[in-house]
């Protein structure tokens, strides 16, 4: 019988975020961090869709064209750049509309958000 | 870079976001011969979780349905679903993500994009199709990150043209409850 198992009791803050169509994945996540006060945060899940998607895959720019390419995954991390604002790199797989998959570390500046993308964040402390 | 023309007026903020003071993490099996969506939705509801963020670890799958992206040409929206597509298994989970929220009734509703590589190793991936994606062998394991009371909400988003998630308290002014 499918089960559920707690397996910890308590997680640090979760901030949920959704991000409109028509702005870059990392930037608006970006732009979301800073204005909920988010300066070191995880990744915990993610999902949405991108116009088209541009990967570093080991130095080379891969590309990938939509629109309507799904986001399979979501990682990656928040941190606080030298300019005191938040930093996000993020990593995830996407799919066209031929279902072939293609995965990598998401370009800035390039992904622009097709319909939509939702997020759970989940607060780091830093020491 | 591509920017697409949305059916409806494109309204502020563009990012919304809501704080959870802290959840709990659970992990979900999904065991064999159960459908994975409805599984997911299932086993979290008997421990009172309607709100999730869930990765989808891996694990097998008997069979799996699901749509893919692409343009949408009757101009209702700028993208819409293609498909279904429909592959028999066995096939190996290699990732995924299952977003859990409110339907547009309040109901629990799920979300959900995987990919999957079949006995060559040839891997496709998209929206899954509730009912329709079987555990395999071994069943399939998730990691839910569930808040105690920030959530996603569906709401009709006249920019879009779709139901889209939003957070619970920042739902269109015609969908707050």
């Amino acid at each position: 019988m499918t089960r559920a198992t707690l397996t910890e009791a308590r997680l640090s803050r979760l901030c949920l975020i959704r991000l409109k169509p028509n702005q870059d994945l990392i930037e608006g996540l970006e732009v979301a961090c800073l204005k909920a006060g988010i300066k070191n945060a995880e990744v915990r899940a993610g999902i949405g869709s991108l116009n088209d998607a541009h990967f570093n895959l080991d130095g080379q720019e891969v590309m990938v064209r939509g629109p309507g390419l799904e986001i399979l995954t979501l990682t990656g991390k928040v941190n606080v750049g030298e300019d005191g604002e938040p930093v996000a790199e993020l990593a995830g797989a996407i799919c066209n509309s031929n279902a072939r998959v293609c995965s990598g570390n998401f370009l800035r500046a390039q992904n622009i958000i097709c319909i939509t993308v939702e997020l759970y964040l989940q607060e780091l402390h830093t020491a | 870079m591509h920017f697409l023309t949305h059916p409806g007026p494109a309204e502020e903020p563009r990012q919304l976001f809501q704080w959870d003071e802290g959840g709990r993490d659970v992990t979900v099996t999904i065991d064999e011969g159960d459908d994975l969506m409805e599984g997911l939705l299932a086993a979290l509801g008997e421990i009172g979780v309607s709100q999730a963020g869930v990765q989808l670890i891996g694990g097998s799958l008997a069979s799996v349905s699901f749509m893919t992206g692409g343009p949408d040409k009757s101009g209702e929206r700028v993208a819409t679903h293609q498909g279904p597509w429909r592959i028999e298994g066995p096939l190996t989970l290699l990732g995924g993500t299952a977003m859990i929220g409110l339907d547009t009734q309040g109901q629990a509703m799920v979300h959900g994009h995987a990919y999957f590589a079949d006995s060559e190793g040839e891997i496709k991936g998209g929206h899954l199709r509730a009912g329709e994606c079987i555990a395999g062998p071994g069943g399939i394991e998730a990691l839910a990150a569930c808040p105690q009371r920030a959530g996603f909400k569906a709401a009709l988003e006249k920019e879009t043209n779709f139901p889209i998630f939003h957070p619970l308290d920042q739902l269109p002014d015609e969908s707050a409850t």
